[in-house]
């Protein structure tokens, strides 16, 4: 990513309104801030040649990564898996150990454990192929989210980093996400910031890529550090974006600008 | 990068199954290439070598409906649309190389009805 890209082109206006915006602590009860009824997905907030594109699969060009993804599941997976529908709602699930199992995490566990084979690299082709291929599968459907989401502490953690204010430019998510949504920033519509549109092909990227990486773009907007692609951090976060986004259904590959 | 396909090795043509005879509809052609410019850097700053296609045919049993050289203006992952008719039933067949000399190809077939 060049840095020039996201510069500092930031409106001075849009920054004067959104100053120091983290403070609000919402009742104990419900910490979202956005009511189920005025949920909208990312897709409604892009242009109408996007949102096209987005919706006629023969247009999208994330189905190239499906169809690999098919291919790859059909490969090593089906032996276990019969069908692919579905299971890319599990996750992210909490582990055990209280950290967040990711769906790339999860294909690396069955991947190295069960299929034997090595894992394949975060980003790359292959393994992006797999998740939007299941993600594709699921969609529709919504991810699940557990009952207590809210007393974890994977859920406390991404809660923190969600409304911590942080960076040169005093941002947090929920200034954009859960109060800026519809307007614009650096010539992007701000949407309500979920994650079921991931994987998604990006214009701006000029392919497909995961959540993870579209989280350290937002880091990077924010000017703030951007945490590595491991960092657990981000894992927290996906977890955090199922329970806001309230049942939206998935509708991966998503197109975005 | 480990695992990383060839360029240009997946790809998408789409057309209808079925048409009428002297009925125009679209061919629908999607590659998944970078199609690198040679002016982008990787992560370790150095400079990320040009490959874009070279070269893009289509013909129908043979029959030539479209060549291009040099596609440097070219999004990544193309996407290109031809509108058609024919005459008769057969196949449509795609053909492209990139400047690595990866070479693809795809093809789809259509059944033509009386008008
Ligand atoms: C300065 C404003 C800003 C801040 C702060 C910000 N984002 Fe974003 N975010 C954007 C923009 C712009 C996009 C791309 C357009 C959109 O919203 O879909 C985006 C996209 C997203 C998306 C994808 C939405 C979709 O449907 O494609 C998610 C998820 C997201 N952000 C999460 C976060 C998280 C988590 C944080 C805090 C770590 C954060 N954002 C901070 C501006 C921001
Ligand atoms: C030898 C059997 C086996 C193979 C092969 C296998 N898996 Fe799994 N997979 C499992 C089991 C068992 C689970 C249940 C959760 C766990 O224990 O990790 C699971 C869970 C999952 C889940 C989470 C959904 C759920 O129901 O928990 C996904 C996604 C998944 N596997 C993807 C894959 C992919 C992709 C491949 C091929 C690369 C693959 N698996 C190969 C056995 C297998």
């Amino acid at each position: 990513m060049s840095p020039h890209k996201y510069g500092r082109a930031l409106i001075a206006s849009l920054l004067a309104a959104t100053a120091a915006t983290g403070a609000h602590s919402q009742a104990a009860t419900s910490q979202l801030f956005i009511a189920k009824s005025a949920v909208r997905s990312g897709s409604t907030f892009t242009s109408a040649t996007i949102q096209a594109q987005q919706k006629d699969d023969d247009l999208n060009p994330g189905m190239l990564w499906v169809d690999q993804g098919r291919e790859l599941f059909a490969k090593d997976c089906t032996n276990c898996h019969a069908d692919a529908k579905g299971l890319a709602t599990k996750l992210p699930r909490l582990h055990t150990d209280g950290s967040v199992v990711t769906l790339e995490k999860q294909i690396h566990h069955c991947q190295t454990e069960r299929v034997k084979k090595p894992a394949y690299a975060m980003e790359g082709q292959p393994l992006l192929a797999l998740t939007t291929y299941l993600a594709f599968s699921s969609r529709g459907l919504a991810q699940q989210v557990p009952a207590n989401i809210t007393q974890s502490a994977a859920w406390q953690r991404a809660h923190n980093e969600f409304t911590r204010v942080q960076g040169k430019l005093d941002f947090n998510c929920r200034a954009c996400h859960d109060q800026l949504y519809g307007k614009r920033v650096r010539n992007q519509n701000i949407s309500q910031g979920y994650g079921v549109g991931y994987p998604a092909y990006r214009v701006e990227w000029q392919m497909l890529g995961s959540l993870n990486r579209r989280l350290r773009a937002c880091f990077f907007g924010m000017e703030t550090v951007v945490p590595a692609a491991t960092d657990p951090i981000l894992a927290d976060l996906e977890f955090y974006l199922v329970w806001r986004a309230q049942g939206l259904p998935i509708e991966a590959p998503a197109v975005r600008r | 990068m480990n695992n990383e396909p060839v360029p240009g090795r997946n790809a998408r043509l789409i057309v209808p199954p079925l048409v009428r005879a002297g009925e125009e509809f679209q061919v629908r052609l999607l590659i998944q290439h970078p199609m690198e410019t040679g002016f982008r850097r990787d992560v370790q700053g150095d400079i990320i070598e040009v490959n874009l296609l070279e070269s893009l045919s289509l013909d129908f049993e043979g029959q030539s409906v479209f060549t291009a050289r040099s596609m440097n203006a070219l999004t990544a992952n193309p996407f290109l649309v031809f509108v058609v008719a024919l005459k008769q039933s057969g196949r449509f067949n795609a053909r492209w190389l990139d400047q690595r000399g990866n070479a693809g190809s795809i093809s789809a077939s259509v059944r033509v009805v009386a008008a």
